[in-house]
């Protein structure tokens, strides 16, 4: 299961790299062309975007262990920044622990910013952003089954079945959101980003710990840290233009 | 140009993070203590004395564990708040001299869970431990057992010394 996550990752950051060297050769003509034609008045759309991450729902679909949807959406307040949020559910049972078996369940919301590095040709509104997120998740975890760790085996395992619920959990996190978003068709937008994230607070359960946080991730016993990325697909609703 | 090296700076430091391993549980892990058992001489109760030929067995189990020291550890069971064994003095022994003698110790104690990490999972520790030794066929080869600490979170030192 890690594995497949890290494999998405490795690919997400790869098309990030790649898109990121193809943009510089196109920012370069960029500056040829605007020498040339001066007289030309840009139109720069500026609207509400929304959509969802491609990648939650089909995940749910390959993955018995995960459920999650997650709707995305920024505003553009100016010619280089945009204001974004994303608000999802997941539902994600973690079994590759030997002697744990936990069910982490939840709703997150991530407010933010977004900052456009890439130059427009005329006409075209794709983003290369760097961005911006206050993350917050309230949730539950279900310990579904743990084992008794015992240094020798003179007595049976055991193993304890009854599911114990902790109710009430949250986390707090910030992130630094790395993505494209290149215009399809008219309006409707590709995107893949790469996320960072940074614990900041939490509530532990009684007890226990939170193993999986929606929103943020697997948590890890060595650090804060934790990562993440999308492929979202989403349609410009123009209000108006500049 | 920034840009691009902001990127690949934060790429490399997602990787580095992202292959962290926290699912296999550190052997100096310590999970459920053991009990800690020191054997003294009842006639100089300050001299440590092996029982010879000691075999610990759960009562009404066959297969047991065969101790050749003075201080021993045994697991206590995680699952009920009592484990009943069987200490046999010169286990499976003929001689006339040093006959088999089997004495029972109970022990009764109050269980909490504690959780440790990730890849261990839970473990056990142990309060209000209280032995109590039941009369086997002949006679009792333990002349006291005496509570040192009966709470059993470490193994560090002795919970009980038993006295023959």
């Amino acid at each position: 299961m890690r594995l497949q996550h890290t494999l998405g990752f490795f690919i997400s950051l790869f098309i990030l790299l790649m898109s990121a060297s193809l943009s510089a050769q196109e920012e370069e003509i960029d500056t040829k062309v605007s020498k040339k034609d001066t007289t030309q008045q840009k139109t720069q759309y500026y609207g509400l975007r929304v959509g969802v991450d491609l990648s939650k729902p089909i995940r749910s679909f390959l993955d018995d262990n995960y459920s999650g949807l997650e709707v995305v959406g920024d505003f553009r307040v100016s010619n280089r920044y945009y204001i974004a949020a994303e608000v999802g559910n997941e539902t994600r049972t973690i079994e590759e622990f030997p002697n744990l078996d936990v069910t982490s369940k939840g709703s997150y919301i991530k407010a933010g910013f977004n900052y456009n590095a890439y130059k427009n040709w005329l006409g075209m509104n794709n983003l290369i952003y760097a961005g911006v997120r206050a993350g917050f998740s309230t949730f539950n975890q279900e310990l579904n089954s743990f084992t008794i760790s015992t240094s020798n085996t003179f007595f049976e395992e055991d193993i304890r079945t009854d599911t114990v619920d902790f109710d009430g959990l949250s986390a707090v996190w910030l992130e630094v959101q790395l993505g494209i978003q290149a215009e399809l068709f008219h309006n409707l937008y590709l995107g893949i980003n790469v996320q960072l994230k940074n614990r900041i607070t939490e509530t532990s359960p009684d007890g226990f710990e939170n193993i999986y946080i929606p929103g943020f991730g697997q948590t890890t016993d060595t650090s804060d840290f934790g990562v993440g990325y999308g492929y979202t697909i989403s349609y410009l609703i123009p209000l108006f233009k500049k | 140009m920034k840009f691009k090296i902001a990127i690949l700076i934060t790429g490399l430091t997602i990787l580095l993070s992202s292959c962290e391993r926290d699912d296999i549980c550190a052997e100096t892990t310590p999970v459920t203590p053991l009990l800690v058992i020191d054997f003294f001489d009842i006639e100089n109760t300050s001299e440590p004395k092996i029982p010879e030929g000691l075999v610990i067995v759960e009562n009404g189990e066959t297969v047991g564990l065969a101790f050749d020291a003075a201080t021993i550890s045994i697991p206590l069971r995680t699952n009920v708040d009592q484990t009943d064994f069987l200490f046999v003095l010169n286990a499976g022994s003929e001689e006339l001299e040093n006959p088999e003698n089997v004495d029972g110790i109970s022990f009764n104690y109050i269980r909490i869970e504690e959780y440790i990490s990730k890849a261990c999972g839970f473990r056990v520790t142990y309060d209000a431990l209280d032995p109590t030794r039941t009369p086997q066929d002949n006679g009792f080869w333990i002349d006291e057992i005496q509570v040192i600490n009966p709470t059993i979170e470490d193994e560090t030192s002795a919970h009980i010394r038993i006295f023959h």
